[in-house]
């Protein structure tokens, strides 16, 4: 039985309101492949994956699901699956093959008829702009950490509005900013793998304000009715004992509120150590207002929260590592901790308590759940069947608790699950599977999930079943009673 | 690490004695499948995987890697990877379907051709009798807590050895039975599924005595045969001074309680009292029996078990016994895991040869060591270019080679190495989740695709050393294997 928490009773089914949007999502480096089909110039992580050592096994996104030339088999296990939206995002170096200047109109013609279709089937598109690939010609000069960075992400945001407008009603101007900045410049372990705090902070305010120009360039090549927001993932920082709060509350300004604060309160957070904060010269006037010009939503990727307590580095418990920059402090995580295989804990009940929050710091802004979803260690059996128990369990808990938020008076309109298939997870490569479909890399080959039959029937009902529907007594559990003394 | 040097140039050769075997080594009910095919009975792992809850995701080995019915492409893809000798156990169901009386000849046919089709290929057979699959018939009539299995056991061997007689020459009576007294009759977590101390003890003795007579059948039926089991032997450490005590008590209870019987005929004292078998059940010659001389002692190894002070951090792992007290399982941080989560350390292999070497008895002189199973669990799968480029196995091959390359210049007597597994298969309660193969298996497809790792392999089995790209590299894992 699996220990995952759940803070309703286990007979009760749970009805969404009319008109929430479910969906799942992917992005481009991720699924697409074909990297240098029709023109598309060379992105960050392109030269990050073909760097020794950067990625599980040397894996790349060379040919991921191969998506650019399966278009169709996509869109049919989209309409399939039953959603109501499909998120994607733009190769910006198939559109402008090194970031600026021309179009490469076969690349933009890929999104269109892509949009298109979806549309035809009845699936609404929504298009994130900007999800990690930069060209690694705007790389070659600063990157993020170079402001024109940014003004070169709302041309192309121009040319996307000018294109797509008609087709797309619902836009996300940046994925996950944080990413970018700690991993891409601070801890080297996503693309464009630098170590170099003064970089950080720099790209910190250079994506704030891509996502700025974005919002702007979209207003004005997008007609009304058309909702822009940013996707954020603000992980909970959860203090276990009092001595921890003020290290949890420092760590939540340096992860979130570094990004949440400057779009929806045109500041950056006091409360964060002055070396994770842009550096005032960096700060023009105007644009502060122009991060923090009103959004129609916030997007919100949701997978985990962190637990802090007090602990010695030097003689450390089971379950603790060291919070970097902070003596005394750990993360914790507990051995009995329900965990995906990415060692991340599940604790649905985290993400009811983040969208509560949400929701009063944005003074009920819609929210979307634009990324919820885990890895885990998926197989075809000798049935032919995946059957990720594990991942309807994840996903039955965390709609749940999206459930009990929205009882809680929250503006939730809709949740994206991540992701569509298995595809090329960023530095894992090809070993950590999160789609609702199985992927088989070799063939191109997308087979459903269990998982794909579950959410996809919740998705058609607004539904979600209870659990004990889920997982009656007398069928198989998430997890079975296993051993780690021999083979 | 040893203080053998192992940080030659480029050029070092290091070379294996002459005659080293190189296998891979499986189990019946992993592989096979067919469950019902040709007359076999239901085994106790039959009856568990289909009870709900127990396996995961309800897995069944009912078609496994279909091996019944795919064993000759399996062995051309076996001797396409160089490999000296096959390792594989008799599903017993498959001989005497209720586990007595009448031979089901089918079945006997399998293996007959299995053995045959090995031999045209010069790929040396070496059968273990029994890996876990006891008849579900045996089971009603009390599985191992019944001193009657014991003699069922004893007339199977007998069937088998006349039927596959000279033409198999390395035997193993058990594979683990520590872990089929303990997961299977104690913690319930393997078939038969039973929770209880006293059964688990009692079939801890009658598992020996199974392997004593069994022993005795098969050396009047086969005299020139050589004649071994395998035993699950975990280094036990404890990683501070107050471990040490219970570190003493868990090497007794997971290695010493089949090992101490076997090579020197008594029970570890150690161990505590409910671990060990009641002496009610210890008939007179028992003990002699069971110490009966062997030709070879089977190692598998995979992993160390480390012992700390609790300090307060109560321990949820349950299912390994700890020896008690304030105590409990330890992962040292400096030390890598496997996708099992079980942790890396060739040298435990090493220490594990040396300790076995050391304490041969006179009565066993001139016994020798394999190494029976040895491997790990990968998070593999096909890459878009068609490739299973398994690095951290090789890194696992490359760390418990080398042991086992020293442990032999420090003078183990060992005579050959079975890596643990030829084929991904179903990997007992966790299901097809855990991949232990250097084949990779599609199991919906049941399309093998040869990983990185027995490309390695293959090169070692062939050449009978180690890659000289190796050398220079200390005794290490491969740096950067992630």
């Amino acid at each position: 039985m699996s220990v995952i928490s759940h803070s309703s009773d286990l007979m009760r089914a749970r009805r969404f309101p009319e008109g929430f949007l479910w969906g799942t999502g992917t992005s481009s480096y991720q699924i697409e492949g074909a990297v240098t089909a029709d023109g598309r110039g060379r992105s960050i992580w392109d030269v990050y994956a073909h760097t020794r050592g950067n990625v599980f096994r040397g894996d790349n996104g060379d040919i991921a699901c191969d998506s650019y030339n399966r278009l169709q088999d996509d869109l049919r296990i989209i309409k399939d699956l039953g959603v109501g939206a499909y998120r994607f995002s733009v190769a910006w170096s198939r559109v402008q093959p090194t970031g600026s200047g021309a179009v490469n109109q076969a690349g933009l013609d890929y999104y269109r008829r892509l949009a298109e279709q979806l549309r035809e089937n009845g699936v609404q598109p929504v298009v994130t702009v900007y999800h990690w690939d930069l060209p690694q010609a705007l790389e070659d000069q600063g990157g993020w950490a170079n402001r024109d960075t940014a003004q070169r992400m709302a041309e192309l945001a121009l040319i996307l509005g000018a294109e797509l407008g008609d087709q797309v009603s619902m836009w996300i101007t940046i994925n996950e900013p944080l990413q970018t900045v700690h991993q891409g410049y601070r801890t080297g372990t996503h693309a464009p793998g630098l170590c170099d705090d003064a970089l950080a902070a720099a790209a910190n305010h250079h994506i704030l304000l891509g996502h700025g120009l974005v919002l702007q360039a979209l207003r004005q090549t997008t007609g009304a009715g058309t909702v822009i927001g940013p996707t954020m993932d603000p992980d909970p920082y959860v203090a276990l004992d009092a001595e921890s709060e003020a290290v949890a509350e420092t760590l939540d300004a340096e992860f979130n509120l570094v990004y949440l604060d400057p779009v929806l309160r045109q500041r950056y957070p006091e409360s964060a150590r002055p070396e994770m904060l842009p550096p005032e010269a960096l700060i023009r006037d105007g644009d502060m207002e122009l991060i923090g010009a009103p959004i129609d939503f916030l997007g919100v990727n949701y997978y985990r929260p962190h637990h802090i307590r007090r602990g010695d580095w030097s003689d450390l418990r089971i379950g603790e590592e060291p919070v970097p920059g902070f003596p005394g402090f750990v993360h914790y995580q507990a051995p009995e901790q329900e965990r995906t295989v990415m060692d991340w804990p599940v604790v649905p009940a985290s993400l009811r308590d983040l969208l509560g929050r949400l929701h009063a710091y944005t003074d009920g802004l819609p929210l979307y759940i634009t990324e919820n979803g885990c890895a885990a260690d998926d197989y075809v059996s000798p049935g032919g069947t995946i059957d990720d128990y594990e991942r309807i369990a994840y996903i039955h808990g965390h709609l749940d608790a999206a459930a009990d938020a929205i009882a809680d008076g929250v503006n939730l309109a809709g949740y994206f699950h991540w992701s569509l298939m298995d595809n090329f997870e960023w530095s894992h490569g090809y070993r950590r599977r999160f789609g609702l479909h199985y992927v088989e890399f070799e063939t191109g080959r997308r087979v459903p999930k269990r998982s794909a039959g579950f959410y996809g029937n919740v998705a058609r009902t607004g539904t979600l079943p209870s659990w004990e529907e889920t997982f009656p007594l007398d069928g198989p559990m998430p997890s079975a009673s296993t051993t780690p003394a021999a083979v | 690490m040893s203080a053998t040097d192992t940080s030659g140039s480029a050029k070092t050769v290091r070379a294996f004695p002459e005659g080293f075997v190189w296998g891979a080594a499986t189990a019946a009910y992993q592989i096979e499948g067919a469950a019902t095919a040709d007359g076999r009975g239901p085994s106790v792992w039959d009856t568990f995987s289909h009870t709900p809850g127990k396996v995961r995701g309800g897995d069944t080995g009912d078609i496994a890697c279909d091996f019944y019915n795919r064993s000759e492409e399996d062995l051309d893809l076996m001797k396409s990877l160089g490999l000296a000798a096959f390792r594989f156990s008799i599903s017993w169901s498959r001989i005497q379907p209720t586990g007595s009386g009448a031979i089901n000849q089918a079945g006997i046919d399998f293996y007959r051709r299995l053995v045959d089709g090995l031999r045209e290929r010069e790929i040396a057979p070496a059968i273990t009798l029994f890996h876990w699959d006891l008849p579900q018939g045996l089971e009603d009539a009390g599985g191992w807590a019944n001193r009657d299995t014991a003699e069922r056991f004893a007339d199977y061997a007998q069937i088998m050895a006349e039927a596959i007689g000279s033409d198999c020459d390395d035997w193993m009576t058990l594979n683990e039975p520590q872990v089929v007294a303990n997961q299977g009759y104690r913690l319930g977590i393997h078939a038969p599924g039973v929770t209880d101390d006293a059964i688990a003890a009692a079939t801890t003795h009658h598992l020996l005595l199974a392997h004593g007579l069994a022993t005795q059948r098969l050396r009047s039926a086969l005299p020139a045969a050589k004649l071994g089991l395998a035993l699950n032997l975990n280094v036990v450490k404890a990683a501070d001074s107050f471990a040490e005590a219970a570190a003493v008590v868990a090497d007794a209870e997971q290695n010493r309680i089949f090992m101490d019987p076997i090579l020197h005929g008594s029970y570890p004292a150690a161990a505590r009292p409910h671990m060990l078998p009641p002496e009610s059940l210890i008939e007179d010659g028992d003990m002699d029996l069971i110490s009966t001389p062997l030709d070879f002692i089977g190692i598998n190894y995979y992993a160390p078990f480390y012992l700390k002070r609790a300090d307060g951090v109560v321990s949820t792992d349950r299912r390994t016994p700890t020896g008690g007290g304030d105590v409990v399982p330890f992962m040292p941080p400096h030390l890598p895991t496997t996708a099992m989560g079980w942790l890396i350390e060739p040298q435990g292999l090493y220490e594990m040869l040396k300790i076995v070497t050391s304490e041969l008895p006179d009565k066993q002189s001139g016994c020798r060591l394999y190494i029976t199973e040895n491997g790990c669990a990968a998070e593999d799968y096909v890459d878009p270019n068609g490739v299973v480029n398994d690095v951290e196995r090789i890194s696992y091959l490359k760390g418990h080679l080398d042991a086992i390359w020293r442990a032999i210049q420090d003078g183990v007597p060992l005579d050959g190495y079975f890596q643990w597994s030829l084929l991904d298969n179903f990997e007992w309660a966790y299901g097809y989740q855990k991949r232990f193969g250097v084949v990779f298996v599609d199991f919906g497809t049941q399309k093998r695709t040869i990983k990185q790792s027995a490309r390695v392999y293959q090169q070692i089995a062939t050449t009978n050393e180690l890659p000289h790209e190796w050398a220079g590299e200390g005794a290490g894992l491969i740096a950067g294997a992630v």
